[in-house]
């Protein structure tokens, strides 16, 4: 009984409503409202990422000139063009275009690189470029996540907790200031703090192909400081208000009436509620994270996603975009999802609702 | 114009070595040759470079350091590890697919041209490479190469007049294995290139030209072994060149190392070199210099020259003389710019130290309209004017007082976007308005971009070692970067054209002064090309490198890292 584990009195317990199966008269099939509110939240998730793979693929497939076109450039001609578009599937109507793209994703295929097939390099497959940028990004991102989210709450509490006090101070402005900078600001800051001034880290983070940036972790200490000073600071922010909200209301003050220790009421009414009202606000800096990369790895030179596809951009490779695109699509959208859940897990008073 | 230390005169007979020579009569490279063979490579190559003592000043422009690294006793070992700005999966291995950079620094590794442009202040005469000499009857309509002998590919096997007739043949003949194959299309008669024996190679031209050899110093036209395709030099290229190939990975990093046969004795004295081509950002491969983990940069960002000037943190090694020419270009044949007062008056409003100032950082020579400084010939007496008054009065002469102009632009080169947004306001100035339309950098030099098509443009031209090159790569009929359409103008277009061949057919040095003086002339008042800036190669190297030169020809004097040492 999950309510019964939150805490939630008996009474409260939601009643579970009884969804009848279409097209089986007579037939009930118990779906919990909990689950029915998934499987909601994962077919949005779905459409969004349909809708936004088509508007990928259109904004990539409207601009002038074609893959084949842009690639082979000056040394275009008529056979070439032909013989690359064809290969690249560029001279079938747009949708069938898209339901190939579509259908290979599924598959697990992302398609050949345009620019890598023009240059006869020895594996033009999307899915191989694209794997070791992805997971450079990902162990990146993955650090900077593990350290964001004890971090915001543990100092977004303590701010909320000492509201207007001298910690609260302390801590609240700095890290307002800081993430008001942009990324390549407060990341030319960390370089001249950590190397010029006390030549400790590195100021690039090269990663040599094959290699793992885990083997010399210190390339990763800058990078990952900046994105956590420009994340931290607006979710400490949001932590600190919602526990300072939650400290005012009745149940915090009723626990305290009836004589329930600072210590406890603080972790057991206070934080939980608080923590769970800034879910979203670590979801919205995780997706953060997901944008802010590409900048962070353009300061430190770090091969990720991001410069990934900077790079396809530049190179107009329509392959290599659509992939770099609907694969940052699809984390923005999991972590939205996955926030949304959590919510509504954490939060008695969402989930009674959904009955 | 004339340069410090340097005095022009208009004829070709007063500007010394190779002139006299080499035009003289059928001698192209012979003297440069000779001398070579005479006093050893070691005294052939001294002729690169200047010394360090002579940056001082290069003609009025900026001059942040020298053209030449401290030198010394060569030390060998180590890795040089180059960082250069990315080009993402369009990075290729194949020279005739080559773009500045970091493809260029590769293939300059990887592979040999036939002859080099000179490293002193003028491009000429040209510097032998795989090719020793070249010959041509009086009519400069045959020409016979001597190539250099013991010089072996990376796989062991001789290198042989028969890899230059493939080469000829096959990759520099065809326009989808070749970018420059327009330089030669039209000129070389293909069918009838003669391997004379294994280190001569005749080759006939379908139309006379003096200075031929000199079209074979451009990038695109690194040597391959024969039989070898752009698939195979993808996967395992083998050249001639001071490193051999390790590993490749676009966008990312590739590894070469040394080279133990190389023809240049005792070169290169690294042991690896490392071509670092990630960087998306220009501060973020200063810092890996400053830090060590790469130890030359190919061009950095002028503003990063300014301030290392004063900083002092890396070495920086600057061109004693500048060839990349900044321009806009207008069509002379159709639409508005097929109007010479027009043209005459986008000339006029361009205030050009104005342009170096704001675009290039002051680091840009001024321009006087004309392609292709630092060659033979070239006309350094002519100067622009800056006449906003004329200018105005030019436009409502002809109608276009108040007009627009729409000029693409994209942010591809230094300074690109900057000059453009610079230029419009000095337009207006002048009464008519420039609507810049800014295009995606990937698209600006291709057909989407409307590139050669288009009335009005910008233009970065690297230079050939000539006015032939330059001429055949800019600016007559049909030039493979054909922006302003020269010669297809009417009246006066087919003249133009004749005028140009004429020119480049003339074998005596008097003669052909006189005609590329004409040609050079008519460029200046009635050609596409508002020339404002020649900026120079700019460079830096890490505080303990030494040996590495520059030159105006391109960056570390055309990649040439065999040069260089470790201290």
């Amino acid at each position: 009984m999950v309510g019964s584990q939150l805490g939630l009195a008996p009474d409260l317990e939601p009643e579970i409503p009884t969804v009848v199966a279409p097209g089986m008269p007579g037939r009930r099939v118990h779906i919990h409202p909990a689950a029915l509110f998934v499987l909601k939240r994962l077919a949005a998730g779905v459409l969004t990422l349909l809708v936004v793979s088509v508007l990928i693929f259109i904004c990539t497939s409207v601009i002038p000139g074609n893959a084949a076109v842009i690639t082979l450039g000056k040394s275009a001609t008529a056979s070439s063009l032909q013989r690359l578009e064809a290969t690249l599937g560029l001279n079938r109507p747009l949708y069938q275009q898209y339901l190939s793209w579509l259908g290979g994703i599924l598959h697990g295929s992302f398609g050949d690189s345009a620019v890598a097939l023009a240059h006869h390099q020895v594996d033009p497959s999307i899915a191989s470029s694209i794997k070791n940028p992805l997971i450079n990004s990902f162990i990146l991102g993955g650090i900077t996540a593990i350290l964001l989210i004890p971090l915001t709450l543990v100092l977004g509490v303590l701010t909320g907790i000492k509201a207007n006090k001298a910690v609260d101070h302390a801590i609240s402005l700095p890290s307002l200031v800081i993430a008001g900078l942009p990324e390549f600001v407060t990341g030319s800051l960390l370089i001249y703090i950590f190397f010029s001034e006390l030549n400790l880290l590195p100021p690039v983070s090269l990663v040599p192909p094959g290699q793992s940036p885990l083997a010399t972790p210190n390339i990763l200490v800058l990078p990952v400081l900046t994105l956590l000073a420009v994340a931290v600071g607006s979710g400490i922010r949001q932590v600190r208000l919602g526990m300072i909200e939650v400290l005012q209301t009745d149940f915090v003050q009723f626990a305290r009436l009836n004589g329930i220790g600072e210590r406890r009421v603080l972790v057991r009414y206070a934080m939980r509620n608080a923590i769970a009202n800034s879910i979203q606000t670590i979801a919205q800096n995780l997706q953060y994270l997901v944008g802010g990369i590409i900048v962070v790895e353009a300061v430190f030179a770090y091969p990720g996603i991001g410069t990934y596809l900077v790079t396809a951009v530049l190179a107009r490779d329509t392959n290599e975009v659509l992939a770099a695109s609907i694969i940052l699509a699809a984390l923005y959208t999991v972590i939205n999802i996955g926030a949304d859940l959590l919510v509504v897990f954490l939060v008695p008073k969402l989930r009674t609702e959904l009955v | 114009m004339s340069r410090e230390g340097e005095e022009i005169s208009g004829s070709a007979g007063s500007s010394g070595g190779w002139g006299d020579r080499a035009v003289g009569r059928r001698t192209f490279l012979q003297g440069v040759a000779g001398a070579g063979a005479a006093v050893g490579l070691g005294g052939l190559l001294s002729a690169y470079g200047d010394s360090a003592a002579s940056w001082a000043s290069a003609g009025g422009a900026v001059q942040a350091g020298p053209s030449a690294l401290p030198g010394g006793k060569p030390k060998r070992g180590g890795t040089f590890t180059v960082g250069c700005l990315t080009q993402g999966s369009e990075e290729n291995l194949f020279p005739g697919t080559a773009i500045p950079n970091p493809d260029c620094v590769r293939d300059y590794a990887l592979y040999n041209l036939l002859f080099y442009p000179n490293a002193g202040k003028e491009l000429y005469p040209l510097v032998p490479g795989l090719a020793l000499s070249a010959e041509s009857n009086a009519a400069a309509t045959l020409w016979t190469f001597k190539l250099r002998s013991g010089v072996t590919w990376h796989d062991g096997k001789p290198f042989t007049a028969s890899d230059v007739a493939y080469n000829l043949t096959q990759l520099w003949s065809s326009a989808s294995a070749n970018y420059s194959s327009a330089f030669l299309v039209g000129l070389v008669d293909f069918s009838n290139v003669k391997v004379v024996d294994p280190l001569t190679i005749q080759i006939p031209l379908l139309v006379p030209s003096a200075q031929f050899p000199t079209i074979f110093a451009w990038f695109n036209f690194g040597v391959l072994q024969a039989g070898a395709t752009p698939a195979t030099a993808a996967t395992k290229p083998v050249g001639t060149g001071p490193f051999m190939f390790q590993s490749f990975t676009p966008g990312q990093q590739s590894v070469f190392v040394r080279n133990p046969n190389y023809w240049e004795s005792g070169k290169p004295y690294v042991d690896r070199l490392v071509v670092d081509s990630s960087f998306t950002d220009n501060n973020a491969m200063l810092n890996a210099l400053v830090s060590g983990q790469i130890n030359l940069l190919v061009s950095p960002a002028l503003e990063q020259v300014r301030q290392q000037m004063t900083s002092k943190q890396v070495q920086i090694l600057q061109s004693a003389s500048a060839s990349n020419t900044y321009a806009f270009g207008m069509r002379v044949d159709t639409g508005p710019f097929a109007d010479n007062r027009i043209r005459q008056a986008f000339k006029l409003l361009t205030n050009r130290q104005e342009l170096n100032d704001g675009a290039l950082s002051g680091f840009a020579q001024i321009g006087n309209d004309l392609q292709g400084p630092n060659t033979q010939y070239f006309n350094y007496d002519l100067t622009s004017a800056y006449d906003v008054d004329k200018a105005r009065s030019l436009f409502k002469k002809a109608g276009v007082l108040g007009k627009t102009f729409v000029l693409p632009t994209a942010n591809v080169l230094p300074g690109m976007i900057e000059s453009s947004t610079i230029w419009q306001q000095q337009a207006k100035a002048a009464g008519v308005n420039i609507k810049l339309k800014v295009l995606s950098p990937g698209d600006y030099w291709t057909s989407v971009g409307g590139a050669y098509v288009r009335p009005f443009c910008l233009q970065v031209a690297q230079a050939l070692p000539s006015l032939t090159g330059q001429y055949r790569s800019l600016i007559q009929y049909n030039a493979p970067y054909w922006d302003t359409h020269w010669g297809a103008q009417t009246p006066g277009g087919n003249a133009a054209t004749s005028l140009l061949l004429s020119a480049e057919a003339s074998q005596t040095a008097s003669t052909a002064q006189r005609l590329w003086d004409q040609a050079q002339d008519q460029q200046f008042h009635e050609g596409g090309y508002v020339v404002w800036g020649w900026l120079p190669y700019i460079d830096f190297a890490a505080k303990n490198i030494r040996g590495l030169k520059a030159s105006s020809a391109f960056n570390f004097n055309n990649f040439r890292f065999q040069d260089g040492w470790i201290a």
